[in-house]
């Protein structure tokens, strides 16, 4: 039991109101539970707190006397950053300005290039060139925005204890209307409630997104897709299946390679992106794909287990 | 039919001129600031019908000027454009009361459907206000 610093309980507790987002029976059984609260602050962003309840129940011959309850937090142990992460912090600092620098003149270059078309007549041969010119600044701004999310993937701060049927919930609900206009059925199996890992909440919501928007596009009207968090063999598991037109076996080894894509809009970074998104969260993410049949596309994080030794403490 | 007054603000000369020119070509009576200060003054004057702001203005920031612009005229309609594509910044600009929140760069003819829109409300509030008064 030696993943996190022992605190009081009222450190746990300071200024906060916690309610249990698990089975509050945990408490009476003997043995040790991994307990999840989850901050009551209406109106506020989800704020979970885990830690480690023992509780050992004190009998003498016949009856029990009492109960032992030993509470430990589980939290991230505070990293020592090298000189190497406050480069790349530093890079990524840069990174982000010059994105934020590059919208503008996109955006100039894009606006003055539509008051161009709209002073042309129509059928006028110059409109075409300046259609191929704003589909060009559109392709610059997916490309440095991507960019930006590469980058972003390599930080490792912002993480907390992110509840997984929750951002799934989210998600799905961005992308509710388009699958409605589409008319394809979006199935949603979030019920295994307990399914937490570490992570940065937004990077986890990119993934999915990028996997949802991916089986939007592959599946024609009429079909169906299915996003599932599951709970298997001391893994979580979260599916995305679709029934579209699926991967074929000649590109399988292609799709997670950076600007390698069958899109005519798009980049090529997004699978690129997830991918080192969910192993930089010591996760895995693969795919299984029948052509005219669907794709599934399942990513896989190890539980956290209580009174497991934390992988990172070691590096 | 009077124009439409809008008022433009963003600190890149090159997006303000082309925003500017964009809805003046749409028919509405435009001006354009670089800076808060120079909006809140310009807005006394002129009292416009809506404005387009930049959230990141140096100085003072496009929600605080946007509070400023509307304590001259509450009815005021206020979108707000930004290279900040994430929801939080999007949400915090609508709970401070903007009408809308695009992420640069976008489509012109967005702009021009929500300045209509926006338009629209601000005339139906206006009459509501009047029938109150009587």
């Amino acid at each position: 039991m030696n993943s996190g610093s022992s605190k009081v309980f009222e450190d746990l507790f300071t200024n906060r109101s916690y309610k249990i987002s698990e089975d509050p029976a945990v408490f009476i059984k003997e043995g040790v539970h991994t307990v999840v609260l989850e901050n009551n602050v209406q109106n506020e962003e989800k704020e979970y707190k885990t830690f480690n309840v023992n509780t050992m129940v004190v009998k003498d011959k016949e009856k029990a006397l009492g109960v032992v309850v030993y509470c430990e937090s589980e939290e991230e142990p505070e990293s020592s950053k090298g000189s190497s992460e406050i480069l790349f912090d530093t890079f990524s600092e840069v990174a982000a300005c010059v994105v934020h620098e590059i919208k503008n003149p996109l955006f100039a270059i894009r606006g003055f290039l539509q008051i161009l078309d709209n002073s042309l007549p129509e059928g006028d041969k110059r409109k075409e060139y300046i259609k191929i010119m704003i589909s060009e600044v559109d392709r610059l701004e997916s490309l440095v925005k991507e960019f930006l999310m590469m980058v972003k993937t390599q930080q490792n701060d912002n993480k907390g204890l992110v509840w997984v049927g929750g951002i799934v919930n989210e998600v799905v609900e961005l992308f509710k209307n388009s699958f409605e206009n589409k008319k394809i059925r979006l199935n949603v199996q979030t019920k295994d409630e307990a399914a937490f890992i570490w992570a940065n909440k937004s990077q986890l919501e990119q993934v999915l997104v990028n996997l949802l928007q991916n089986a939007f596009e592959a599946t024609d009207e009429g079909g169906s897709v299915e996003v599932a968090v599951l709970k298997d063999n001391g893994k979580i598991l979260i599916e995305v299946r679709d029934s579209g037109r699926g991967i074929s076996p000649e590109i399988e080894d292609k799709i997670f390679t950076p600007f390698y894509t069958t899109k005519k809009d798009g980049t090529g970074l997004g699978l690129f992106i997830s991918k080192k998104i969910v192993e930089n969260l010591g996760g895995k993410i693969y795919f299984d794909s029948e052509e005219g049949k669907g794709t599934r596309f399942v990513i896989e994080f190890p539980v956290r287990r209580p009174g497991a030794v934390d992988d990172r403490s070691k590096l | 039919m009077k124009k439409s007054k809008i008022l433009v603000v963003d600190d890149q000369t090159w997006v303000r001129r082309m925003l500017l020119e964009a809805l003046e070509f749409h028919g509405y009576e435009v001006f354009g600031a670089s800076s808060g200060c120079e909006a809140l003054q310009l807005a006394s004057k002129v009292k416009p019908d809506l404005a387009v702001i930049d959230m990141a203005l140096p100085e003072m920031d496009g929600l605080t000027l946007l509070a400023k612009l509307k304590e001259i005229d509450l009815n005021l309609r206020g979108i707000m454009i930004s290279g900040n594509g994430e929801n939080k910044s999007a949400k915090k600009a609508l709970d401070k009361g903007a009408f809308a929140y695009l992420v640069k760069p976008f489509d012109i003819s967005r702009l021009e459907d929500l300045i209509k829109t926006a338009l629209t409300s601000r005339d139906l509030h206006r009459e509501e206000n009047i029938n109150e008064l009587r």
